[in-house]
């Protein structure tokens, strides 16, 4: 019982580590968090 | 159509748009509109903000006598057919195409509309489109660029989510000093678009690089990347919400700059306003908005980006501009 319990918990720890480094393979991530967005205005559109 | 006007072909969700952005860019001539299902050419046609006339015509076919300027809203096949007519018939075209292949396509007409002596305007939706602009519109304030990223998120209409189905299954380029580079690692990067966008996983992708290369070829780098379509399509335009983003690197004098512009709306608003304020522009031959050129061309290579950015602001598309560091 202790033993299939163990293997179910080594299944889903691989299987969260494996989602997680296809989850986060992607570049960016970090919000931009200094600064914000502002309408363009005349004259300039600056 | 009695008198030399406006065909507008398309009449989906940006092509019925470019039809209002068209009137209200002060297009006071005759306007006619076509579309393959003929119900659709005539409810646009009969919008108050229109006041069009409905036509029978089809991509391939020679164009009606009366067509000054012709405006295609079509998906990649068709479009390219419209613009060889419009070319035959030494008539300027516009069109909101945005598929590499159907851009490269159009590309390969340069030649033919040079000889022509007939400006053909390319890209001139949302992204490439409105994007195209606002690079523009950067590198206006900059001595020099040396980096283009472009990035958009969302669906203007089935023919644009058609494309960007076929985009992901595709391989990618960009342009590196010059040259173009198949992507190899296509994982996906996220964008932090203007809100209510937000933080998007977008995909390398070539739609619109091409043309943003040949409006800076000295830029050591160029690249697209877009969002993932939805995969059911929504009638509920309020679901189409759209947005660009532009970050453009470079050198004023010997100090680095980085400029990053964006835009966020209805996708379908944005991509057939900007398509109907270029294409009234061309058609007036004002050329305080776009210059007009024999040839195929991008819209960053013949806008003049600062009243392009103050017209479609105008006309219900605000342009913003981030202010801050931001994060690749």
């Amino acid at each position: 019982m202790v033993r299939t319990l163990r293997r179910v918990l080594v299944v889903l720890g691989l299987a969260l580590v494996a989602g997680a480094i296809v989850r986060l393979r992607g570049r960016g991530g970090v919000p931009p968090t200094r600064g914000g967005w502002r309408v363009l205005e005349a004259p300039e559109f600056r | 159509m009695s008198e030399a006007g406006i065909l507008v072909v398309g009449c989906g969700a940006v092509g019925a748009a470019a039809a209002v952005a068209l009137r209200r860019s002060g297009w006071t001539g005759p306007l006619a509109v076509t579309d393959r299902r003929s119900r659709r050419a005539v409810a646009v046609a009969a919008a108050p903000e229109v006041g069009g006339e409905p036509v029978a015509w089809r991509p391939g076919q020679p164009l009606p006598e009366s067509t000054d300027l012709l405006v295609t809203a079509l998906p990649p096949g068709p479009d390219v057919r419209a613009v060889r007519a419009a070319i035959a018939a030494g008539v300027p075209a516009v069109t909101a195409t945005d598929d590499a292949a159907a851009l490269a396509r159009l590309c390969g007409l340069d030649d033919e509309a040079r000889a022509a002596g007939v400006p053909v305007l390319i890209g001139a939706g949302m992204a490439p489109g409105l994007a195209d602009v606002l690079v523009r519109h950067a590198a206006d304030a900059l001595e020099r660029v040396e980096e283009v990223r472009v990035a958009r998120f969302g669906e203007a209409g089935r023919a644009c989510r058609q494309v960007a189905q076929r985009a992901r299954g595709r391989r990618a380029f960009e342009w590196w000093e010059g040259a173009r580079r198949e992507v190899t690692r296509r994982g996906p990067e996220l964008v932090w678009f203007p809100d209510p966008v937000g933080a998007r996983d977008c995909i390398p992708t070539t739609d619109g690089a091409r043309l943003v290369h040949r409006a800076f070829p000295e830029a050591r780098f160029v690249g697209v990347r877009r969002a993932g379509a939805p995969r059911r399509w929504s009638r509920d335009a309020a679901a189409h919400l759209g947005g660009v983003l532009v970050e453009v690197r470079g050198r004023r004098g010997r100090v680095p700059e980085v400029l990053v512009y964006g835009a966020v709306g209805e996708a379908a608003q944005i991509a057939g306003t900007c398509l109907g304020v270029l294409a009234a522009a061309l058609a007036r031959r004002d050329a305080r908005l776009v210059e007009r050129v024999p040839g195929v061309t991008g819209p960053a290579e013949v806008v003049r980006a600062r009243a392009v950015v103050a017209t479609v602001r105008d006309l219900g598309v605000p342009t913003l501009a981030f202010d801050g560091v931001p994060v690749r």
